[in-house]
């Protein structure tokens, strides 16, 4: 019986939620488990209430948990959210200061003092005696790593990496990190793991900004623009790590409108370009996007969601821009829409889009979340960039007149030989307006309808690039369909109900658009029926399938909450769908 | 001196007969010719408006795009590759309207681009509303009793913003204009020339007449372009007086010039190194 346990530490915004979680993080990960975590935060620097979420196991895992373990409450309303979602076995650690005395307190804390799986532990105390309170993460890490049954050898090189420049430092948090060892050490847990003695990390610990940014790398992105949007704007502080090591450029934009006009002007002139915003950012790209379109300049953005509308909740989670991203900007031009399920699925999501985005000269959008993006991953897989970069770019090498060259020539394909400005004799003319071949403005009735129809032209050629759903145990009787970051949870799910001999399987989505209509069509025509899971609240693609295939989704489960899914709930709520079904 | 023709191309003209763009756009054969860059080493940017439509009736490179945006799309192709050339052709309402932001950050980022504005205070394009630039009491259809507000001077607010380059020239002036045009693209920063443009079919207040009776050239007098209060009082000079020529230009270290990723050449010209990629992302 494997071992899966999830952890959670929880406070103000600036007590260092996210220290202490790294830390256990990265021992666990050093040690060989495997883990995921979700940071959940308030948009505010200080202050509300924050909280990491590890879930630690012997196996990999891909979502977070419904229920806690162990809670690291650094405040005592972190024991008031979320005592109801303690497991049956779980321990609370909470801080209790000294200066609330231990009979007074009893009286001030009656109802937490009172419950037999909490703990009172005086981190901060302890913090200021080995040195100061701002040890107290340290302190709290000590505690759970102790609970969790990990030799403090483990603990000590984690915090020898990470204090190695200052000896006094690391000195006083390896003494902290020991008052919280100790403070502990009588406490029953049921949870310990077997921790493996040869301590070989299995992985990678990424997050999904990262990944991205990584991806972009990989994909010989040069300029990458943006405006500061949380949940996307890691991606770029991440990018922006490799300035001195790559030839990549990460410009701050004075705003979207100027983000993604600055990658489309980049990418005319000869270099792969991306943008990162959130839907708001989007929103006003909107009419960029179309520039791209109608000047056929390649481009990738990141649309990392998050609830809205407008503002809506800045640091959660969501689904609702699928519809939006597939049809905005004014009238009708192709584009790629893509949504990675995982951390190694969205590395190679970006290299594909640069690529498909290049070879059919269209725009490529790929839709991520704050869950995804904000979330620590594990990865197993190597990372590995392409050996070469395919540029479909034509020079006057290639033409045999170069004064001749027009840069929107009707093809069959759609797609036109692409020179770049300056490079040759061939002058490259574009245009936002309505052109014709050689990029001129034109209002010609016959010129506009071959324009329309040659962009057009290109979806024949990039649906055929389009991956259908992926199938996880895709013949069963009733089928779960998501799209994006919501995949670990759906198939745990489907692994509890299997587990419950229920006939169920999942479809995945990540090709969206152009969407990948005859393979949809083939995946779901086998099923009873199906049953849609996002986090959104019309079931966004639940209606594309609908429209896209004419099947129907049974009925649609969705939360739009900012929260994200966890299988316990996905399995409950399929399970009353289910019971309404039979 | 080279032929302006080598800039001409077939392509219909589509200004109003007698529009002040014509003879911005000779000043630009005539300064693109001078300074001997043949037509597919020139890049001109354009945004939304009659101004925009410009490089469209040059024989040369083009990206004419959104309203008010060119300077992004500007911006970002001159990020990618250091080497190029580009111009921006603008109009007032594009640029001092709806581009106004991105005016602001070029003026602070001082990439080497050379904008010019072909400022006719109208919305022409449109038909005839008012622009940043129209001057209070303005009639137009969309401000029956005339424009209730101050005009925006372009030219004070980029010496205020610390641009490097910073002149003014006259459509009716060609020869000057064109040299001003040259030595803004010989800048090596941003550089803005604001360009008093006629407007024949929407603009009877500033006429050729309007115009001829009052522009006076700067280094026709003692005017010295380095002193920056200096540049602001004649910038601010209008009712009876307007100066053309460079109001102020100052050295300045270009946005690019201090790039990390820019220090072994362009970013278009790097080639992609597999095994450096993979060494930086096997190393996270």
């Amino acid at each position: 019986m494997s071992k899966d346990v999830t952890v959670t530490i929880g406070g103000e915004a600036g007590q260092g939620i996210q220290t202490v979680g790294d830390i256990i993080a990265r021992v666990c990960h050093n040690a060989g488990l495997y883990l995921m975590a979700v940071n959940d935060f308030e948009s505010r620097i200080r202050g509300g209430h924050s909280f990491m979420q590890i879930r630690i196991s012997d196996t990999p895992v891909f979502a977070p948990c419904q229920k806690i373990d162990l809670l690291i409450a650094l405040n005592t309303d972190t024991w008031d959210l979320h005592k109801n979602e303690m497991a049956a076995t779980g321990l609370v650690l909470l801080d209790s200061p000294a200066k609330e005395k231990k009979d007074e307190s009893k009286e001030k804390l009656p109802e937490q003092a009172q419950e037999k799986n909490v703990v009172q532990v005086g981190f901060s105390d302890l913090a200021k005696d080995a040195g100061g309170k701002i040890m107290t993460n340290t302190v709290a890490a000590g505690a759970c790593l102790t609970l969790l049954g990990a030799p403090f050898s483990l603990f000590e090189q984690i915090l020898t990496q990470k204090f190695k420049e200052k000896e006094k430092v690391l000195e006083n948090n390896i003494t902290a990190g020991r008052s919280g060892f100790d403070a502990v050490k009588n406490t029953e847990f049921p949870q310990k793991f077997n921790w493996p003695s040869d301590g070989a990390s299995k992985g990678k610990l990424v997050t999904g900004v990262q990944v991205l940014a990584l991806g972009a790398l990989a994909a010989d992105c040069r300029l990458a623009a943006f405006y500061p949007m949380s949940p996307a704007t890691g991606i770029m502080i991440h990018l922006a790590e490799f300035m001195d090591q790559l030839p990549v450029l990460v410009e701050q934009a004075e705003d979207e409108i100027s983000a993604i006009n600055m990658i489309i002007g980049a990418s005319f002139a000869g270099v792969r370009a991306l943008t990162a915003t959130s839907g708001g950012g989007f929103s006003l790209m909107a009419e960029g996007l179309g520039l791209a379109g109608i000047t056929e300049t390649p481009v990738v953005i990141i649309n990392s969601q998050r609830p809205g509308p407008a503002t809506g909740l800045p640091t959660r989670t969501g689904q609702g821009d699928l519809l939006f991203v597939i049809h905005a900007s004014q009238d009708e031009f192709p584009r790629f829409v893509f949504a990675p399920r995982s951390v190694n699925q969205a590395f190679d999501t970006m290299i594909r889009a640069f690529h498909l985005s290049e070879k059919y000269q269209v725009p490529a959008i790929i839709l991520t979340d704050q869950y995804f993006n904000d979330s620590l991953w594990m990865t197993t897989r190597e990372m590995t960039v392409p050996e070469e970069i395919e540029r479909f770019v034509t020079t006057d090498a290639d033409m045999s007149s170069p004064s001749e060259y027009k840069r929107f020539k009707v093809t069959e394909s759609g797609v036109s030989p692409r020179a770049l400005p300056c490079k040759g004799r061939a002058l490259v003319g574009v245009t936002a307006n309505e052109h014709d071949e050689a990029g001129h403005m034109s209002e010609k009735i016959a010129n506009r309808n071959n324009m329309v129809e040659k962009r057009l032209a290109k979806i024949q050629g990039m649906a055929e690039e389009m991956k259908g759903p992926d199938r996880y145990h895709g013949e069963s009787e009733f089928l779960v369909a998501g799209w994006g970051s919501t995949d670990g949870a759906i198939r745990e799910a489907v692994d509890q109900l299997r587990s419950e001999n229920v006939n169920i399987g999942a479809l995945h989505f990540s090709d969206l658009w152009p969407f990948p209509r005859k393979k949809a069509a083939d995946a779901l025509s086998d099923c009873k029926h199906f049953i849609t899971v996002e986090h959104n609240a019309s079931s966004q693609l639940g209606l594309l399938i609908r429209q896209q295939t004419g099947h129907s989704f049974y009925k649609a489960i969705c939360k739009y909450d900012g929260r994200p899914f966890t299988p316990d709930w996905i399995a409950k709520h399929v399970t009353s769908v289910l019971e309404e079904i039979s | 001196m080279s032929d302006t023709k080598q800039y001409d191309n077939d392509y219909e003209n589509k200004w109003c007969p007698g529009c002040g763009n014509f003879g911005i756009l000779n000043a630009i054969k005539k300064s693109l010719a001078d300074m001997q860059m043949p037509p597919e080493k020139v890049l001109m940017v354009s945004g939304i408006g009659q101004a925009a439509k410009n490089p469209h009736f040059l024989q040369c490179n083009f990206f004419h795009g959104l309203h008010g945006r060119a300077l992004p799309v500007a911006t970002g192709a001159k990020l990618a590759d250091q080497d190029l050339t580009i111009l921006v052709n603008m109009g007032d309402g594009d640029c001092y309207g709806e581009g106004g932001n991105h005016l602001l950050a070029a003026l602070r980022r001082n990439i080497n681009l050379t904008l010019l504005v072909h400022n006719n205070m109208v919305y022409g394009l449109t038909k005839g509303q008012a622009s940043p630039t129209s001057r209070r009491g303005f009639v137009t259809k969309a401000q029956p009793g005339g424009v209730a507000y101050d005009a925006c001077n372009p030219l004070t607010l980029a010496l205020s913003q610390g641009a490097g380059f910073v002149a003014r020239g006259y459509c009716g002036e060609i020869q000057h204009l064109s040299r001003l045009i040259k030595e803004a693209v010989s800048y090596p920063g941003f550089s803005l020339v604001d360009i008093l443009q006629v407007c024949i079919s929407f603009n009877n207040v500033n006429t050729y007449q309007f115009y001829n009776d009052r522009v006076y050239k700067l280094e026709e007098e003692t005017y010295k372009a380095d002193d920056l209060h200096q540049a602001i009082d004649r910038a601010m000079e209008w009712e009876d007086k307007i100066p053309i020529g460079i109001l102020y230009q100052k050295e300045t270290r270009g946005y690019t010039q201090g790039l990390a990723p820019l220090q072994s050449g362009s970013l278009f010209s790097q080639t992609y190194d597999p095994e450096q990629v993979q060494k930086v992302i096997s190393a996270v």
